[in-house]
């Protein structure tokens, strides 16, 4: 008996001492001892705010990623604190694509920042700092993810930081997205049968997707003006029964003959609008549901797209020809990720294309009770020089209840 | 045979070694949760102060942040987005200004302190109200601005009741408050602008016919009024107005509570002990989205707004890009509200699913924790128990009981009791020399399976999760694979791999084998190679009960896959270990039949 006593009160010591600091132990061992320096301060981001609308970075894209950082992840509590960190170069926009739309969704949750090839710029680094990623338990707490050759080039000094990182690289673009796709599909024992098309060879019209890829984890494979790579084609091959395949852009971006090719692989849906500004617009409206594949017992139904078409929801206003150019832009994914789970709309520096327009007159919000009133939010992504202050109160008005909608 | 004295503590230490990780990584759970209510972070760097769910108009002084709400609510950029006229008020009289909101909207106002007028923006222009002869800026009760740009006209405060009635949209509600209490007086201003409702500071001020609902501790004849909303504290106080609704007339009120179907919450959060902030919310209403006003200290949001702000958390249904979305706008710089109590407001109302609303503590917690506390009580009670009344029990089923009950909850005492609450036999313990007896309990077959699962599935399942643990904690391995067997690689299914292996060796070695010699009284050496196909049967059929229910419960039905740091996984994977349980149990049956194990000890 006296042993019995002994014994328990020896564990029950052991329990308050465990869970007094044993799993902080081993979480501390993740964090590193260096200490955050300043970060740039965007007076634009605190100054331009309106009632529907904040503007979130600059015109260059390291501080705008850094901005987006900040805005979803406050790192405060664990709660607020992301998984990792996704590190890309700023030199492929199909890389930085993979990266967005197939490492950032759960159960990674992972804002992307930027290295250039002569390493990472002190804005980055301060954010990797602040951000203490706690690591993604289900791929042995890794903490950075770098993605494609210049990121990868990083990786000794991300590591020197205190990091434990993991980095995906292959010779294209197209094989990087099959090299990511066996990564995902091993984490989630599955592969998602949705898979989002873009050709290579004119790439900035399935930038859209890259935002409901960061939302739902959907897939992505590259298509060229010449047909359909053997990477992209070993990818639909490992889809059991066969992939549902989601065409950007009409047919001056995706040949008909290289849908027609597709069409061999999987159903073909297209996104049929010539630029990017049309694709955000007409993408943030659709949606596609019906059969996956199952049987009677057990039946996986498919989903894709955003299909917002009423008011009380969001917008990521971006705009690829400011002086950031895409860069600017697909950090900005994290923002359909966690939040406002917004599309993204595509504008002009000064003025809200037609098509972006006539989409945003469906979702204006109207005046009701306070306690059922819908309300939309827009997030204005980078400096005065990528949307004018002045575009970015047109937008605030257009999502307004109560405003008249500008016309 | 006699197993060693050191081998039996060895054992014990291992076993205790086990509960001890696993109940204190349970236990950090809720000391986290104490620890954690104080947020970090308070000097971190940023780059801007805003959130995902919420914008800080970062304003030094309440100049300032006036000038930052006069730009965002009327940009002036459009011709239909710029004030017909600003009011001000004397920055000291802010019974003035709080009496001016409920001109906001029939004037398409902005009512802003005196000082502010020189932080306005420099194109800053308002159109002119044609009610006041084109005057742009209204001066309440005496207020003097310097700033020529506008052409001003004087009214008085008291006066602003009788000028609406006039109004084709009179006000229909009255909002008593008291003139000497600020911070539960201005909680009524964002209602005011968003409705065109009249403030009151005396009942005498009240419209006939209109009801009148008494805001805080404000003095009034309870039969004049319609209905009070107080609380203990101002802090209270905000969370009543905010959540009010009168059923007799629902166009009073925010309705923010939990019987709204589906409502987006803009809520408004100034430092405490500023009037003129709390004022700044009015001309926000003024828009329609933000809504109720809440006070805070700098540091970190009162424990009781926390509480109500988590309650109208946004929660969804399929997919969280559904809504709704709820947005917090925050007054003053982080020297008057710190960011880490943004933070606290930030995730407080983040999206999450429905089922489990989302991170924090849901009914499957709850579940998770009492299934945890009712393990923990159930092998305290057995330890102590058997060793004060079954003395003579074997020393390992003396140690599988509470190791088994400790991970099945409820379920524990009652199989103890079926296994022992019987009839003992005494029989010569074999293979010992001096004749020592050995007792047993008398029972039938199937009992006899469920003393040998419980001896199998009390280590066996134990040693799993503590492996699942510890590889949950220093992270899962992933394999990449392009092949038909990626499955292999998976995270989940790894873990199922090691987590067998382990249990396997360390059951067979430690556990089983020495039960094994004692009961047919054969040597540790020669118990081994007899044991080893049964601790791989008996564990291969607890991992089949164990690893679909947990791939079932971790990858589809909890909404987020739970860490090693929430109750929930403690939770999932003891309730498995009881359907590893139920599983192994026929295997065993077969094996006693068989006579290959023994189910008396």
């Amino acid at each position: 008996m006296r042993n019995t006593w002994i014994t328990l009160g020896v564990i029950a010591l052991g329990i308050l001492l465990y869970g007094w600091q044993g799993p902080k132990l081993v979480e501390n061992a993740y964090i590193p001892d260096e200490k955050p320096q300043e970060l740039p301060f965007l007076a634009a981001n605190m100054d331009d705010v309106t009632v529907n609308t904040a503007r979130i970075g600059s015109d260059d894209p390291v501080e705008t990623a850094v901005a987006v950082a900040n805005i979803i992840y406050p790192a405060t509590e664990p709660e607020n604190t992301p998984g990792a960190v996704i590190l890309i170069g700023m030199d492929s926009l199909a890389e930085a694509m993979v990266a967005t739309s197939r490492i950032q969704h759960f159960p990674v949750n992972a804002p992307i920042l930027y290295v250039t090839p002569d390493g990472i710029p002190d804005p980055t680094r301060n954010e990797l700092l602040r951000l203490k990623p706690e690591g993604v338990p289900a791929d042995r707490n890794v903490q950075v993810y770098l993605v494609g050759e210049t990121a990868a080039g990083a990786n000794d000094e991300v590591e020197a930081m205190g990091y434990k990182t993991r980095t995906f690289t292959a010779g294209d673009p197209a094989e990087l997205a099959l090299v990511v796709d066996n990564w995902t599909s091993t984490q989630h024992g599955d592969h998602r049968n949705e898979v989002v098309i873009a050709n290579l060879d004119n790439l900035p019209p399935a930038i859209p997707s890259a935002f409901w890829n960061a939302h739902r984890g959907d897939g992505l494979a590259f298509v060229t003006d010449e047909g359909i790579p053997e990477a992209t084609k070993e990818m639909f091959r490992l889809r059991a029964n066969g992939p549902w395949l989601y065409v950007f852009g009409d047919e001056s971006v995706v040949p008909e003959r290289v849908v027609r090719e597709l069409a061999q692989y999987g159903h073909v849906t297209r996104m049929p609008e010539p630029d990017v500004a049309g694709t955000s617009a007409f993408f943030a409206g659709f949606h596609d549901e019906g059969k996956d594949w199952g049987a009677w017992f057990w039946e996986k139904p498919r989903g894709m797209g955003w299909g917002i078409a009423e008011a009380g929801h969001n917008g990521i206003f971006a705009n690829i020809d400011g002086p950031g150019g895409w860069a600017n832009v697909l950090p900005a994914t994290t923002l359909s990720h966690m939040g406002k789970h917004a599309p993204v709309l595509f504008v002009n520096a000064d003025g809200v294309p037609e098509r972006v327009a006539s989409y945003l007159r469906i979702l204006k919000p109207y005046p009701t009770a306070p306690r059922q009133q819908l309300t939309n939010h827009g997030w204005i992504i980078g400096g005065e020089e990528t949307i004018s202050w002045n575009t970015q109160t047109v937008l605030d008005q257009m999502l307004d209840p109560y405003l008249p909608f500008p016309e | 045979m006699r197993i060693p004295g050191w081998f039996k503590v060895m054992a014990v230490a291992l076993a205790g070694l086990m509960v001890t990780v696993l109940l204190g990584a349970a236990l950090s759970v809720p000391i986290r949760w104490i620890q954690g209510e104080e947020p970090s972070g308070y000097e971190q760097p940023r780059a801007h102060y805003n959130t995902k769910n919420s914008t800080r108009f970062d304003g030094a002084n309440l100049a300032e942040t006036a000038g930052s709400v006069a730009r965002a609510v009327y940009p002036g950029t459009t011709g239909t987005n710029a004030p017909d006229v600003v009011i001000f008020y004397d920055d000291a009289d802010w019974q003035a200004g709080l009496a001016a909101t409920s001109l906001l909207r029939p004037l398409n106002g902005l009512l802003l302190p005196a000082s502010a007028a020189a932080s306005l923006p420099e194109d800053f222009s308002a159109g002119g109200s044609e009610r006041f002869g084109g005057a742009q800026a209204l001066l309440v009760d005496g207020a003097t601005i310097d700033d020529g740009r506008f052409s001003t006209q004087e009214i008085a405060s008291a006066g602003i009741g009788p000028l609406l009635e006039e109004d084709a949209a009179a006000p229909q509600h009255a909002i008593l408050v008291d003139e000497a209490d600020a911070a539960t007086a201005i909680l009524a201003a964002p209602w005011a602008a968003y409705s065109g409702d009249l403030i009151i500071y005396d009942m005498a001020e009240a419209p006939a016919g209109v009801p009148v609902y008494a805001l805080g501790d404000v003095e009034a004849d309870e039969n004049e009024i319609t209905a009070r909303i107080g609380g203990a504290n101002p802090a209270a106080t905000a969370v009543k107005f905010a959540a009010f609704e009168d059923a007799a007339n629902p166009l009073f009120g925010w309705g923010f509570n939990a019987n709204t179907l589906t409502g987006y919450r803009g809520f408004v959060i100034a430092p405490e002990g500023e009037p003129g902030m709390g004022l700044l919310s009015a001309n926000l209403a003024r828009r329609g989205k933000p809504g109720p006003l809440f006070w805070t200290p700098q540091k970190e949001l009162p424990q009781g707004v926390y509480n109500y702000f988590f309650s109208q958390r946004a929660a969804f249904w399929v997919t969280p890009s559904e809504g709704p979305f709820h947005h917090f706008y925050i007054l003053g710089d982080t020297q008057a509200i710190s960011f880490p109590a943004q933070g606290e407001a930030d995730y407080a109302v983040e999206i999450g699913p429905y089922f489990q609303k989302g991170a924090a503590a849901g009914p499957l917690d709850l579940l998770a924790a009492a299934w945890v506390l009712f393990g923990v009580a159930s092998a305290l009670w057995i330890a102590v128990h058997e060793s004060k009344f079954l003395p003579v029990q074997n020393w390992l089923m003396k140690l599988a009981w509470p190791l088994l009950a400790l991970m099945i909850g409820p379920f524990g005492i009652f199989f103890y009791r079926l296994a022992y609450n019987r009839p003992i036999i005494k029989k010569k313990m074999p293979g010992d020399p001096r004749g020592k007896m050995m007792v047993m309990w008398d029972r039938p077959l199937w009992l006899q399976g469920l003393v040998a699962t419980a001896s199998a599935v009390g280590f066996g399942a134990l040693i799993m999760i503590f492996t699942g643990y510890l590889v949950t904690l220093f992270g899962m391995p992933l394999i990449p694979m392009q092949n038909n067997a990626f499955l292999l690689g998976t995270p989940m299914i790894l873990v199922m791999i090691i987590n067998y292996v382990v249990a396997v060796l360390v059951a067979w070695l430690v556990f089983q084998t020495p039960m094994m010699a004692t009961m047919y009284g054969t040597s540790y050496g020669d118990a081994l190679g007899k044991a080893f196909p049964l601790v791989a049967a008996s564990m291969a059929a607890a991992a089949v009960g164990m690893n679909p229910s947990m791939w079932w419960l971790m990858m589809s039905k909890i909404p987020m896959m739970p860490h090693e740091e929430s109750i929930l996984w403690f939770g999932t994977m003891f309730v498995t270990a009881f359907i590893a349980f139920l599983v192994a149990w026929p295997l065993n049956y077969y094996f006693v039949r068989a006579q290959r194990k023994a189910g008396l000890m």
